[in-house]
Parts: structure tokens; sequence; C-alpha cells
């Protein structure tokens, strides 16, 4: 298909400084269309690839299969993009040195709507490094279409066997992330250099901080045998996890201090409390406590003040709630439901306490928000074994993130990654 | 050397008369310490003694057997402190959800009593005669105008939390104010005048939050907000770096409210801070 007559407008008089948007006027109501055109360079086809399923797997765009044919040169028919439904261009090439150079045009205004580089900084193709420019690459092209950023560069800690791994978003470069023994429950540090998480020695659960960088860890100070669940603040600074004997509360210690004594945030008096999650502005805590008698959702202040219910179970009602995760947005907290014999995934508006189910298939549970506050990641029996799923909680949209053996279960999103 | 022996007797006969039931396991360990002890002293003393030792082999037997019947007592003493320990666990956690259960009871009545307020207000507006706009009430004098029920407290308190959750924190500021303003004796005052301050501290307001939090501590020093009030003003404090006056309302929180579970906190932040 020899659609494209325009240079790739690297220097051209109609581009725009990067970061300045124009002309494409976005309706989150509609997807527009978005052709990927193909990629000139080395391995031009799989950064083509990558960029098409990322604006695919992010929901607000709808990519438009085409054979890609050859790279564009010379000026763009603009008119028989229209005719293909497209409303964007999307248009790549690898440069000789060692970036991709992105632009996408505005296809009614016929122009270029945003250019931009993305360095692979030396990175082997096809490595997790290389993989990560194209992905940041692709969430740039979202935000310049859309005016939301793709949560294409993110990652996805789990739980396999007892073991700690890492996969993309797209379900690629599945890795093991080190950690020796039992460990469980991830979560990540804000800027996605440390993963927090829960593991087994002899002396009980611990909680440990992994520097992802470095591969050193790091035992937080210790509240009685079981200590687990850990979350990091909105601002990194904090570490919240659950610790206690017979009963647990919630203990909050400096992430980075010199072994200073948790506070305790909560008082359960001998009932378990667990799986604390701030609220974007560090002020609240979402949290397990089972001081009714079974699980349910509460909130306090994260000074310790005002616990009040939030998932208030009908009367009569027992069966319990886990898992809250707060939404990057902060208007709503996901979390499993035992409904009949079965786990679903449910979100609980902040603003006026409605709930809403998203998933009703099979066993669902351990909900995890991506950076956008529309994506959930959750572990699903509706494949068989149990596997991790992302679910668009706007359009209802599933699809399956990890295959293969072993159960996938307790997912953590982590925050947009500008590191691999 | 038997009165040796018979003071070494009374150590059990006293742990004996005192009540078995009280027992520990230190006891028992002391009395099979006598047991060993007379035993080597009756192996010693047999070859001098035969009668003696007769008599010794009497009384170990009769330690050995007060020894089991103390290991019984203790053994059923520890289940005894096992199911009260059990018992009183079980009872603290049913108060908890009493606790529980209470707050979400005062909560649901606070919300039917903001849609009877509601309701009554509805109720009162269809009641009232229609007159023709710009037209004076029956009875009422020329030129006034018919207004609308002024919204009850329970109604303003309900509004004010709902725009707090919503992040409109000076529309929830106006709901709790209209409340004092209105029905300043009412029992939602206290918590009016509190969540003023919260709804300041929501807004990055640091300054006027700390003002409303030590006024609603000396406005209503007797209502449950004060001492979260204080406590929320201690907090902001250390954040801010001012360590010696946080201390101070701190210490403050646990001296004049030592029941209250702001007391516990600031006893933990307290620690944290020496």
């Amino acid at each position: 298909m020899a659609l494209c007559l325009r240079p790739l407008p690297g220097v051209a008089q109609d581009t725009i400084p990067t970061g300045v948007r124009v002309g494409l006027t976005y309706d989150p109501s509609t997807r527009p269309g978005v052709f990927v055109t193909a990629v000139a360079g080395e391995n031009g086809d799989s950064v083509r690839a990558i960029l098409a399923r990322d604006l695919d797997f992010g929901d607000r765009v709808n990519v438009i299969s085409a054979e890609a044919g050859t790279p564009p040169a010379g000026r763009f028919n603009y008119e028989l993009y229209t005719k293909l439904g497209a409303s964007a261009i999307v248009q790549a090439a690898v440069t000789p040195q060692g970036s991709l150079h992105v632009a996408v045009h505005d296809v009614a205004a016929k122009r270029v709507l945003n250019v931009g580089d993305f360095a692979f900084n030396g990175s082997m193709p096809l490595s997790a490094g290389w993989r990560l420019a194209v992905h940041r690459a692709s969430d740039e092209v979202e935000r310049w279409i859309t005016s939301t950023r793709g949560i294409a560069a993110t990652r996805i800690a789990f739980v396999r066997d007892q073991r700690l791994w890492m996969v993309d978003s797209d379900g690629a470069n599945l890795v093991p992330v080190g950690v020796g023994g039992t460990a469980l429950s991830p979560a990540w540090h804000p800027t996605g250099r440390y993963l927090a998480y829960t593991q087994l020695a002899d002396d009980g659960l611990n909680v440990a901080v992994r520097d992802l960088q470095s591969g050193q860890a790091r035992r937080m100070p210790r509240m009685g045998s079981s200590n687990f669940t850990p979350a990091f603040s909105p601002d990194g600074g904090t570490l919240v996890y659950s610790a206690g004997d017979d009963g647990t509360d919630l203990y909050a210690v400096a992430a980075f201090g010199s072994g200073e004594r948790p506070r305790r945030v909560t008082f359960g008096r001998g009932t378990p409390t667990s799986s604390p999650t701030f609220s974007p502005d560090g002020r609240k805590i979402a949290y397990i406590s089972g001081r009714l008698g079974h699980p349910e959702v509460y909130i306090t202040d994260a000074d310790g003040t005002n616990s009040e219910l939030l998932t208030e179970a009908p009367s009569g009602d027992r069966p319990y709630r886990s898992d809250p995760d707060w939404s990057p947005d902060g208007r709503a907290v996901a979390f499993t439901s035992q409904e009949g014999p079965n786990l679903q995934v449910m979100i609980i508006s902040i603003r006026d306490r409605r709930i809403r189910q998203l998933t009703g298939d099979a066993r669902n549970e351990n909900p995890s928000w991506a950076p956008d506050a529309r994506h959930v990641v959750f572990t699903s029996t509706r494949s068989g074994a149990k596997q991790l799923w992302v679910l668009d909680t706007e359009s209802g949209r599933a699809r399956q993130l990890t295959r293969g053996a072993g159960v996938a279960r307790q997912a953590a999103w982590s925050p947009r990654m500008e590191q691999p | 050397m038997i009165q040796r022996f018979r003071r070494v007797l009374i150590a059990p006969a006293v742990v004996l008369t005192a009540g078995a039931c009280f027992a520990t396991r230190g006891d028992v360990r002391i009395l099979q310490g006598d047991i060993a002890r007379l035993q080597l002293a009756a192996a010693q003393s047999a070859s001098a003694d035969t009668a003696r030792a007769v008599q010794l082999r009497r009384i170990i037997q009769s330690l050995t057997i007060i020894s089991d019947s103390l290991r019984v007592a203790s053994t059923m003493l520890q289940r005894f402190q096992g199911d009260v320990s059990m018992s009183m666990r079980s009872v603290q956690e049913q108060l908890l959800s009493v606790q529980e259960l209470t707050g979400q009871s005062r909560k649901q009545v606070e919300s039917l009593r903001a849609q009877l307020e509601a309701r009554a207000a509805e109720q009162a507006q269809v009641a009232a005669p229609v007159v023709p706009p710009g037209a004076a009430l029956p009875g009422a004098a020329p030129g006034a105008v018919p207004t609308a029920p002024q919204p009850g407290p329970y109604q303003l308190m309900d509004l004010g939390r709902q725009q707090l959750a919503k992040g409109a924190t000076s529309a929830a500021r106006a709901a709790f104010s209209d409340l004092l303003t209105q029905y300043p004796t009412s029992d939602l005052a206290p918590e009016a005048q509190y969540w003023i301050a919260e709804a300041y501290a929501s807004a990055g307001s640091a300054v006027e939050a700390d003002s409303v939090f030590a006024l609603v501590a000396d406005k209503y020093p007797n209502s449950e907000r004060a001492p979260v009030a204080i406590y929320k003003r201690a907090v902001a404090l250390k954040v801010a770096g001012q360590t010696r006056q946080a201390r101070t309302l701190l210490q403050q929180v646990i001296d004049k409210y030592p029941k209250s579970e702001a007391a516990t906190l600031a006893a933990a932040l307290l620690r944290d801070l020496k």
C-alpha cells in the first residue's frame, strides 16, 4: 500500500514543538482511528507491532489494522487515510543515532500534530530497555492524541509458585525478581525503583524492600512474628504494613530510615488488620479489618484518626471483602468481594460509596490499578488456571496477561517507568 | 537433721494449705528439687540409720504424691488461664464488634434523621398555601416572599460530608458553617466545627485548620472530637518540624483524655518524638 507521500517531518517547517497539542480533538466517548505506518530502520517491524499493540491495549484509540506496506516517503495522502477511518497517523523510524523518532499526523488538519525522540540508551534491540523506549513512545503518542498518557511503559509484579516475578504491561519480558525463598504481596515504590514484599523466614513473616537496580534488599523492623502486606506512601517516604502476633495492626515506618520503631496506625484489639493502600494525596489509608467479625474494607486518616467502614455489608451478610487498592485518581477503591461461591472484583466510589461489580465470569480477585486509573490487573480463573488478566473498567474489555504453568496472583501494577 | 527435713517439708505443706490451685510451674519445679535433695539425703543416711531411712522413704513417697497432685493442679490452672485468656479475647473482640456496630448504627441513625428532615421539609412545602409570584402569604406582612424551608442539622451535616468527599472543600465548609449558625446548640455542633477544620486541612490551608482544631478543643472540651482535634494539631506541628510544641500537645491529649483512642495514638507518636 503506497499510502504515504510525505517525508518524516523531523525538521520540516510544519512541525510543532514537542508537548504542544493542536488540531486533533479527542472525544472520550469515541475512539479515534489511528494508523501506524511501517517503520524504517533496524527491527522496524517489531517497533510497529509494539506501537500498535500498546495503543490498542490503551483502549482509548481504535488501531486500524491494515498492512503497513513500506515505510512512507514523500507527502502523505491524507484523503486516503480519511477513507480508512484514521484521525491520526503514527509514523516512526529507528534512527542511526540509536533512538526512535516518532511523528503523529492530524489527518483532518492535514499536518503534523507532534514529534518526539525516544533514546534506546544503548540497549540491545528487543531487550527490556529497548522495549521500554518503544513503550514510552507509545505512551507519549497516546498523550498527544487523547491528552492522557498511556500505560505501556509499566510493569506488573506478581507471585507465581511463592516467588516474585515481573512482566511488562503487554505480557512480554517475563523475569523473576530474584528474591530467594517464599515471597508474597509485592508493592511498588512510586519511583518504580524499589519493590516491597513479604518474605517467609525462620522467624516468621518479614517485610523487605528491594532496590531493583542494585539488587540489594533491606529487612524492615519487625513488630511481632507476622509482618506482611506492605504499601508505600505516595511520596515514597513511608512504608505501612501489617504486623503483630495474635491480632495484627498497621504500622508506619520511614521507608529508608535507620531502623526506627514503627508507629502504630490502627487499633484492631486482637483482630486481623492488613492490606493497606494509600489515597493518592497520602492523607488516607484503606485497609482490611476483621473487627466486625468478618473482613471488610475500612478507611482511616494516615495519622490513625477517623477510621470508618467503607464497604458496608448488607445486614446479616457475612461474606468478606479484601485486597483494597486505591485508584491513582483518588476516586475509587477496587477490592475483592465474596459473591456466593465465587470472588469478584468490584470498585467503590469514594464520593458516594456506590459499588460497581467489574467481573462476573469465574473467580476474580486481587485487583491492582494501572497508573491511568482506568485499567486493573487481577487474578482470574476464566481461562482455567489462575492467571493475570487486564480489564478496561470503562469498556469492559479484558485481555490475558500471563500464561503458562503455575498460579499467578497478587499482582501489583507499577508506576510509569523511566528506567528498565 | 530431722529439723532440716521438717523445714524442707514446710514449703510444700504451705503450698498445699494455701491451695493447690495457685501452684505454678515454678512451684512444681521447687518441689521436685526438694524431692531430689531428700532422695540424696536418704541415700546418704540409709547406711547410718535404717529407721530414719524408712521414715525418709515414706516422706519421699508422700512428697511424690503431693508433687503429682501439684502437677495436675498446675495443668488445670494453665488450662483455666488459657480458657480465661480465650474468653477475655473473645469478649474483647465482641466488644470491638459492638463498638463498630454502634458506630455504624449511629451513622445510619444520622442518615435517617437527615432523610426525615428532608421529608419534613418537603411536606411543609407541599402543605404551604400556593401564592402567585410576588404575592404575600396570607397573614404575612405585605411584600413578604415565601421562602423554602431551612435544611435541618443532619441534612447540613450530610451535605457537608458529601461535599468534602467530592473535594469541594469550600462548599463543605459553607454547609458546616450553616449548621453552626442555624443550630448552634445542636448535638452536631462539635462535629460541624471539627469538619470545618478538616475541610481546611483537605484544602491545604494548614494555618486555618490548626486554628479551627484549636477552637474545637476549646469550645467543646467534652466532645469526642476534642482529643482528636488536639492530636491533629500535634501531627501537623510534627510535620512542620515543631517537635517541642507537638510533644506538649500530645502530652495534653494523654493527660486530659487518657481513655480516648487519640491518647493511644498520641502515646505512640510521643514515643517516636523522644
